[in-house]
């Protein structure tokens, strides 16, 4: 099997582009930010990205949620506008919405006071046919996705996959050349799910559809985009940047089961693996105790991660949105599965999104909790050793582990600092944007609270809108102020 | 029949196998009465109108039903001016991002001004509109029920537009709807529910105002229109309790006729605009709406004629923004530029001359008012605004628990919720004549008694969104409640208060809004020669209203409009904070 992966910074430049495939849709060095919430910093959310939607591909867009893909998605459409570059189709730049496109919803987004009939009429709206053509392009349409004596229910009285039916019915008649697909199964429970999916490849390699020239899927779902696109883009967040095209030259029908498959499935997770948690080490990452093994939980009393704090890191790193339970969650797997597992048999295991799995992993490791080499998650003595400890002993560990965060030292000292010990959240929220430009400063900062809390370090009077330091924790503060001078 | 919680399509009921039966005689009957009375009431207010003579108003029981046609219509047509103005003023509103800016905070100011203080300037006014016609007078009044129903309804709408979800507005834009296709397939259906609901509070509190508008006497004359309002205050000048008595029966079936007959229908049906995606339990029903579905003229007239129209008008848009674009193509960019500046210019002449004039106004109050004076009408709105105060804390203290008391039976809170709308519709202000003659008899001071005759019309806010708060505590905090033993005091504090905090909020911004109307009504008060005048700004306005005091009138006015707008301010504007930060359900 040959499956042949492109690192790719900056792919535009860099793919070659014969005549008879000139892309559809072009972004050329495309950013995107918001002004920033209570005239705040602007959150970039797309940095720099060159993608192209060529003839006769069906193209996967993959991402977390929160990475911008949607933002990709409603760029191509013209709904929203580029704050950096450009939206090219066909060569030509595009203004206005592009009428050569259609959208399938994530949540359908159906007319529920029309019935089906008169939301799949919707999508005719442009091609201005005549009353008899129009009831033809419905009837034909319904036919082909399953709708048959559906015509005259309405959107609620319908089941989710025969709701996402109606959207697929009227994207079709409106004759897109690309037909784009944001999180259309996301919405759908599994088997249904599973059934459109295969419908969705079975309409693209029956391909009677007039005009239809690419399909453009953006999801978090790794299987899903193995098993629909011939190319699969990952996308980082944080910003959004593009890190990696995998091309995908399985044959169709595939088969999820056969080797090849689930080899391709494990490629794109190591892809995304290697994004989110680099193996060379960085400023952040924790020593790596090569043989911590279960009962050796008599950890060494310093704590974790001498190095990274010995080094001081004057760049501020973000912390992933990760409740102090499913870290904790996270090291209680760890320990019945022998202290490794592999990423991707954890997320299986713990049921949630890839990309929610590695938010949780990334934060046991700048906590010295966990460590990744490769694909595996390790336990590091310190997260024995935490562990093993009482509640009231893991929140004194959990307050070291934190303190030797950027972000811990400096909001403690910001509350060190005040007369009352009380601060403003505003002025975190604003400090916090312009540290972290691509980070939602609402959430980091419902995260920081969240781990101050638990940490008994710092608490939060949602009231006064003010931060201040806890009580009890002030006996602490010299040591956790000796640890990061 | 399945066609109760929704509509099936009308194709259904059009098969060969239904026909015209009895209740179609009636649609059709009614329609063409409708149609009969419209042209009659329509001929009848355009009489001429002299204003030493005022037309005599007869006080024979007979004519009743005439004089309630000619109030009714007065309220449609005020409602559909308000209806109007709802579509353009929200529409704009949402559009626009900048002209947003300003026409919301007018819009909040428009809603803080005292409603019938103006009275006597607008009748003016629309008397040298149409000299020696009654029509002005008739103006005058509509104007006064459309002002109390316009803003509420505008902000409603302009609310239901901004929250329409995005992905629905995305998919208008990528399937290529055209404005007017936007706004019958998204955006107007989206905002139905919200529409209808707001048109029927609005409409309900506009009978007060249609009461009040009636008889009016400005310039120390005396102008009563024909209708159920001036029918009652002449029957309290003549002292006639019987015609009275007839007057307030009459009023109380037609509000309940209407609610039956047109709101509850039209919330029923407005129930295929809900935005979730499952079917609701508990839909309103309607046996009007029920009936009507039945009939085989409305039928076959929604499927012929309205499709048709429907058709033409999706036609007809799709020629128009053909043209426009064609236009706006081809338009060179330096007329373009001439028609930007052109409105401009237009806006800021506009707005010069409404400065202009409002400083000739504040010349006139200046020269005309002395310092005390001012200070005194600022004096009377404090007093006003303690008995605004009074009201809403006496309410809530007997309304909370009848509510909450109603609002946790469902079985209770099914009746009750609709009897205490129909209750906040009827214009007290009817009866306040026979509240005063007790007043009188009893020896209770006015100053105390308009406490109680503000509280009379206002109250109903207060009691039914506890109602609607108590109802939608969810049952398992209830359940909980009752396993931990929670009683009382504790029940309350932890559990009730809390639940049904930011539906008192919405409750008590409308009840002390109403009451400062009220206050103009509410603390002048006459019964047959016995009048009774407490100390308040609402009592000052009335009494120069009557005398045509312009000046006086402008600056009490604008008083009572700073003293609404500030306590929004300073202390609605936190509580709704308050309520949405800490006491949201979900």
């Amino acid at each position: 099997m040959s499956v042949e992966t492109v690192l790719a910074d900056r792919p535009a430049p860099e793919v070659p582009r014969d005549a008879r495939s000139a892309p559809l849709i072009e972004l050329r060095h495309v950013s995107k930010s918001y002004s920033g919430a209570g005239g705040g910093a602007p959150v970039t959310v797309l940095d720099d990205i060159n993608l192209d939607v060529r003839d006769g591909e069906m193209l996967a867009l993959l991402g977390q949620s929160g990475s911008g893909k949607s933002t990709i998605l409603r760029l191509m459409a013209g709904l929203t506008e580029a704050s950096q570059g450009a939206v090219l189709s066909h060569g030509s730049p595009l203004s206005g919405v592009n009428r050569r496109l259609a959208i399938v919803f994530q949540s359908f987004a159906l007319y529920p006071w029309l019935t089906v009939q008169e939301n799949v009429q919707v999508g005719l709206i442009q091609r201005r046919l005549d009353t008899r053509q129009e009831k033809e392009e419905i009837d034909r349409a319904l036919e082909l996705i399953g709708l048959t004596g559906y015509e005259n229910a309405y959107p609620k009285q319908l089941s989710g996959g025969m709701r996402q039916r109606v959207g697929f019915a009227r994207a079709l008649v409106a004759q897109p050349e690309v037909l784009c697909m944001d999180e259309p199964f996301s919405a759908l429970d599994v088997l249904t799910a599973e059934n459109l999916r295969t419908q969705v490849v079975d309409l693209w390699r029956g391909s009677g559809h007039a005009g239809l020239k690419s399909i453009f899927l953006v999801t978090h779902n790794i299987a899903e985009a193995v098993f629909i696109a011939t190319r699969i883009v990952i996308i980082s967040s944080h910003p959004g940047r593009l890190r990696t095209v995998i091309v995908n030259p399985l044959p169709y029908p595939r088969d999820v089961n056969s080797r090849q498959f689930m080899a391709l499935v494990d490629q794109v997770h190591a892809a995304i693996t290697a994004l989110v948690l680099p193996d060379e080490p960085s400023d952040a990452v924790a020593v790596r105790p090569a043989d911590a093994g279960p009962g050796r939980a008599v950890a060494p009393a310093e704590g974790p991660r001498e190095e990274a704090t010995s080094g001081i890191s004057a760049r501020v790193e973000t912390i992933p949105n990760a409740p102090v339970e499913t870290i904790v969650g996270l090291l209680e797997i760890l320990e019945d599965s022998q202290e490794t597992i592999n990423v991707f048999d954890l997320s299986a295991r713990i049921g949630r999104e890839f990309g929610e799995t590695i938010a949780i992993v990334k934060a046991a490791e700048m906590l010295g909790l966990v460590d990744t080499p490769k694909d595996d998650v390790v336990m590091t003595q310190f997260g024995w050793y935490f562990l093993a400890a009482p509640e009231t002993a893991r929140k004194t560990l959990f307050r070291q582990a934190v303190m030797k965060l950027r972000l811990f030292q400096m909001l403690t000292a910001r509350l060190d600092a005040a007369p009352d010990g009380r601060v403003d959240a505003g002025i975190f929220l604003e400090e916090l944007g312009t540290l972290l430009p691509y980070d939602q400063p609402p959430k980091l900062f419902q995260t920081l609270i969240a781990w101050g809390r638990y940490a008994e370090l710092v608490d939060f009077d949602q009231n006064a809108n003010v931060v201040y330091l806890h009580e009890a924790s002030e006996s602490d503060d010299d040591e956790a102020g000796e640890a990061s001078p | 029949m399945n066609a109760r919680a929704y509509p099936q399509t009308t194709a259904q009921q059009l098969e060969p196998g239904s026909r015209l039966g009895w209740i179609d005689a009636i649609v059709v009957l009614a329609v063409f009465v409708l149609l009969w009375l419209l042209v009659v009431l329509t001929g009848d207010m355009r009489v001429r109108f002299d204003e030493l003579h005022p037309p005599p108003l007869s006080l024979d029981v007979a004519l009743i039903p005439y004089y309630t046609a000619r109030t009714v219509l007065r309220m449609f047509i005020a409602f559909a001016a308000a209806l109007l103005f709802t579509f353009t003023y929200g529409y704009v509103a949402a559009k626009s991002t900048r002209a947003r800016k300003v026409m919301l905070p007018l819009l909040d100011i428009l809603q803080s001004v005292p409603v019938l203080g103006f009275l006597s300037i607008t009748v003016t006014g629309f008397l040298a509109l149409f000299p020696g016609s009654l029509l002005g007078v008739e103006c005058a009044s509509i104007f006064a029920i459309f002002t109390a129903q316009a803003w509420n309804m505008t902000f409603g709408f302009y609310h239901s537009l901004i929250t329409i979800p995005a992905e629905l507005q995305e998919a208008a834009s990528v399937y290529g709807m055209n404005r007017w296709q936007r706004f019958t397939k998204v955006e107007l259906p989206s905002s139905a529910i919200g529409l209808m609901w707001n048109s029927m509070m609005s409409f309900g509190g506009g009978w007060f105002f249609v009461a009040q508008s009636e008889a009016i006497s400005v310039l120390n004359k005396n102008i009563k229109l024909p209708g159920l309002g001036s029918y009652m205050a002449g029957a309290v000048e003549a002292g006639d309790t019987r015609a009275a008595v007839y007057a307030i029966v009459a009023m109380i079936i037609t509000i309940v006729v209407l609610d039956q007959v047109l709101w509850r229908p039209l919330v029923a049906w407005a129930e295929k605009f809900k935005l979730e995606q499952t079917e609701g339990k508990d839909s309103p029903t309607s046996w009007m709406l029920n009936l009507l579905r039945r009939s085989y003229v409305l039928a076959w007239f929604s499927h012929h004629v309205g499709r048709g129209f429907g058709h033409t008008s999706q036609r007809a848009s799709l020629l128009a923004s053909d043209l426009t674009q064609t236009i706006s193509g081809r338009t060179p960019p330096p007329i373009k530029a001439l028609l930007r500046i052109a409105m401009w210019a237009l806006t800021v002449i506009a707005v010069a001359w409404l400065i202009f004039d409002a400083i000739d106004i504040a010349k006139e109050i200046r020269t005309d008012m002395t310092g005390t004076e001012m200070l005194h009408v600022v004096w009377l709105g404090v007093l006003t605004l303690l008995r605004v105060a009074a009201m809403s804390v006496i309410a809530t203290l007997i309304w909370t628990p009848i509510g909450v008391w109603i609002g946790l039976r469902p079985r209770v809170a099914r009746v009750a919720q609709p009897l205490a709308q129909i209750a906040a519709s009827f214009p007290v202000n009817m009866t306040f004549p026979f509240i005063v003659a007790f007043f009188i008899a009893t020896h209770i001071p006015i100053n105390l008694g308009s406490v109680f005759l503000m509280a009379l019309g206002t109250q109903w806010y207060i009691l039914f969104n506890v109602i609607a708060g108590a109802m939608a505590i969810p049952t398992d905090l209830r359940e909980a409640a009752t396993l931990f033993g929670l009683h009382r005091w504790r029940l309350w504090k932890t559990l009730i208060i809390p639940a049904i905090f930011p539906f008192w909020v919405t409750g008590a911004v409308t009840a002390t809004g109403g009451a400062w109307n009220a206050s103009i009504v509410a603390e002048v008060a006459t019964w047959g020669n016995d009048k009774l005048v407490a100390d308040g700004l609402g009592a000052y306005i009335a009494q120069v209203t009557e005398k045509g005091d312009q000046p006086a009138i402008y600056f009490s006015i604008v008083v009572m409009a700073l003293f609404v707008v500030a306590i929004n301010r300073v202390v609605w504007r936190r509580l709704y904070d308050l309520a949405e930060r800490r006491f949201r359900l979900d």
